[in-house]
């Protein structure tokens, strides 16, 4: 394996680090999260009567934590990210120290407004590239998710390729969903405390005051969503393997498909950004969490198209007939026969979920899968 | 080349703490202000800093909404009070001109106030500003060019004997050039207000015993004192280092400087965030008078709050971005010490 000098994960995180230190010390400076909102509002009144368009928040820093003597932690955090960050530029020693710790004071920086986001993000890629410096960049766990991301056909070629890929593929498939879960669970405690609060007091502080209210109950939702995620990964490998390889004869083997799947949830992660912003109604409970939730769907089908393509070997249309009948069957499956069992059963699935009503209509969704994937070839012999 | 690197990184973060330090002496060491709760829910914001130059400056900024409006005025609401414009027949003789401007597909109203002015929300001004009473001086032109220069945002000083008076003003509906529609649609997003900005009260005029004061002053001084020996030594820092590009010996000077520097500036913040409290807290206002008065035995450490009966709060004290700025530069000429160190060891 070539060895890569770490020069871009270092940048990266240099600038992710300077991000950082800048927001940090912005919100040192106005004392206060810094909110920025679509249009000023004096009262929660104004956002929760009808008709008003669409108001929405992103606050920099989190309320609470930067009006007092914690600023100061704050400030020595973002300067010893900075100092680690220019360390690891200058390769003054062995990456793996200062970039694990790049990693945490990055996540933590999320409290001053993890500079301004982007900070955050790069802080964290950087690093997680730089952890694995010993190996080429899209060798490295953050390198293939990226890779995944970007829909790289070679990535999933590579890791079809490779079984020793396999613990990074279920690695991917818990990152992913620790992400997803943190960010769907907190947007969903602090959307029904603003909704569902007795007094206005909840609704002010988080919509015109920036606070996010934290809950150890928001901890179980990604708990709960890594063994959910990991068993509807196993589901969708096999059917695809069922379908592709059993019924239209084609070549690959199970563990090679589902380690190109595991990747293929890489944009699920960006749901992590969904408490980003708050909004009003109706942008508080359905379309903004709703645009999230179908951007990095619809892009997690294009992923996986490329993984199936990649892993069975076949032309792009085939590819999507076949992800368009398996991806048919595995919804009927998950979403209408186990998860309402599961409900039934008094197991509530945390976080948000695709219906679709009547079931009539469903039904010709799915016939018209079943005959688009056949004439997109998935059952033509070769 | 990677010696150059290494270079750009020490001269970097001395360079930054060095702009920090002299930002220091120009930025408020302490600071006293209203929430932002306070501002949203009862439309002002007044605060005070506390400088090393032994000046409290202070500014008030309160904010009117427009409610309503008819053919003829345009009604405004502010803590509690609602007013209309123009008003001939009431006490508050304030007037408003109000202009609707196309801007490509947007248009824009702008307000102007004139008149003599009553503080209508806080009571704490009562003089008359008849700055802006002659009408020439209300053109249009006036309007269209503070559009220009701040799109979406109007603003205008007015000198008065006590400070500065600063009208401003914001207004944009979205599609519609007429301002009835636009309400009437709930497109209209107004913000019209008027703060007082930046007058400086001497830390002789501020409402404590001459014991407490010179106390202060002296504090402020010495604290001054350590601030600039620390600049001087994180300019000697930057000196060394520049140098040490020609004589790399010059280097091991320069962390000695840095590390002189550094502890010198965080004596600094240390000694003023202990040496404050005590005696502000001996003040009868910690806020200039002519704003409001926030008794000092309500402050009794570095960081803290007042809440309101809600549990929301509604003053909040605590070091200012000056104390922060000497506090980071204290930390950056510590990276570049020990930055040097690291590289001198790897040198060797």
């Amino acid at each position: 394996m070539t060895k890569q000098t770490p020069n871009i994960s270092s940048l990266v995180s240099l600038f992710g680090a300077i991000l950082i230190f800048a927001n940090t010390m912005l919100v040192a400076a106005s004392g206060v999260p810094i909110i920025v909102s679509s249009y000023p509002v004096s009262s929660v009144n104004d956002l929760t009567t009808s008709g008003n368009p669409f108001w929405g928040r992103i606050a920099l820093g989190v309320r609470g934590f930067v009006e007092g003597p914690l600023m100061l932690f704050w400030i020595t955090l973002s300067t010893i990210n900075l100092f680690l960050s220019v360390l690891l530029y200058l390769k003054t020693g062995k990456p793996e120290m200062p970039s694990f710790f790049i990693i945490v004071f990055s996540i933590l920086s999320i409290f001053t407004g993890g500079g301004f986001i982007i900070g955050l993000v790069l802080g964290v890629i950087g690093c997680g590239m730089g952890l694995q410096s010993r190996k080429i960049l899209t060798e490295t766990f953050f390198g293939k998710l990226l890779g995944a991301a970007r829909l790289d056909s070679k990535l999933y070629k590579l890791v079809k390729e490779d079984p020793r890929t396999l613990g990074e593929a279920a690695l991917a498939i818990i990152f992913v969903n620790i992400l997803s879960g943190l960010g769907s669970g907190l947007y969903l405690f602090n959307a029904d405390k603003i909704l569902n609060s007795s007094s206005s007091d909840a609704p002010f502080k988080i919509l015109l005051l920036g606070q996010v209210f934290f809950d150890t109950s928001v901890l179980t939702s990604p708990l709960i969503n890594i063994s959910i995620a990991i068993f509807k990964w196993l589901i969708l490998s096999l059917i695809i393997y069922l379908v592709g390889v059993k019924l239209a004869s084609l070549r690959s083997e199970f563990d090679g498909i589902a380690r190109s799947i595991a990747f293929a949830y890489a944009p699920i992660g960006l749901q992590v950004f969904v408490p980003l912003v708050f909004s009003n109604q109706p942008f508080l409970t359905s379309q903004w969490p709703m645009a999230i939730f179908l951007i990095t769907n619809f892009w997690m089908i294009f992923a996986l198209v490329v993984a199936v393509k990649q892993s069975m070997n076949l032309s792009i249309g085939k590819a999507m007939g076949l992800v368009m009948l398996t991806g048919t069957i595995y919804w009927l499956i998950i979403y209408k026969m186990i998860f309402p069992v599961a409900h039934l059963s008094g197991f509530d699935i945390p976080g948000i979920q695709f219906d679709l009503q009547p079931m009539e209509l469903v039904l010709a969704l799915a016939s018209l899968s079943v005959i688009l994937s056949i004439l997109l070839g998935v059952f033509k012999r070769r | 080349m990677e010696d150059k690197k290494k270079w750009v990184a020490i001269f970097g973060f001395s360079a930054i703490a060095l702009i920090f330090s002299v930002a220091a002496i120009y930025t408020p060491w302490w600071r006293v202000t209203t929430t932002r709760e306070e501002e949203i829910m009862n439309n002002r914001t007044i605060s005070s800093g506390y400088w090393l130059s032994q000046k409290v400056y202070a500014s008030e900024n309160s904010k009117v909404g427009l409610t309503w409006h008819d053919k003829h005025a345009v009604y405004l609401s502010g803590n509690n009070v609602t007013f209309r414009l123009p008003n001939n027949n009431t006490k508050i003789e304030i007037e408003a001109y109000w202009v609707t401007r196309q801007r490509g597909n947007q248009s824009y109203t702008s307000f102007l106030f004139s008149g003599v002015w009553h503080d209508f929300w806080t009571g704490y001004h009562r003089q008359n500003l008849t700055t802006l009473d002659d009408e020439e001086e209300i053109t249009e032109n006036m309007v269209i060019r503070a559009w220009k220069s701040l799109e979406g945002y109007s603003e205008i000083d007015m000198k008065c004997d006590f400070g500065t008076f600063h009208i401003f003003w914001t207004y944009n509906s979205t599609e519609h050039s007429n301002l009835r529609d636009a309400w009437k649609k709930g497109e209209l997003h107004a913000e019209i207000g008027c703060s007082t900005v930046a007058f400086a009260v001497p830390l002789e005029d501020m409402p404590a015993s001459n014991e407490d004061k010179n106390a202060l002053k002296s504090l402020c001084t010495i604290t001054l004192d350590t601030l600039a020996t620390g600049v001087a030594f994180n300019a000697l820092a930057i000196a060394l280092t520049l140098t040490s590009f020609i004589r790399k010996k010059l280097y091991t000077v320069a962390k000695y400087a840095a590390i002189i520097s550094a502890i010198l500036l965080l004596i600094a913040a240390i000694y003023f965030s202990y040496g404050f409290i005590p005696i502000i807290s001996k003040f009868e206002s910690v806020t200039p008078t002519t704003l409001c008065i926030l008794p000092g035995k309500q402050i009794s450490s570095m960081w803290g709050e007042i809440e309101m009966s809600s549990g929301l709060q509604q003053w909040l004290w605590g070091p200012a971005f000056g104390w922060y700025l000497a506090f980071t530069a204290f930390l950056l000429n510590a990276a570049t010490f020990i930055l040097i160190c690291i590289i001198g060891k790897t040198r060797r």
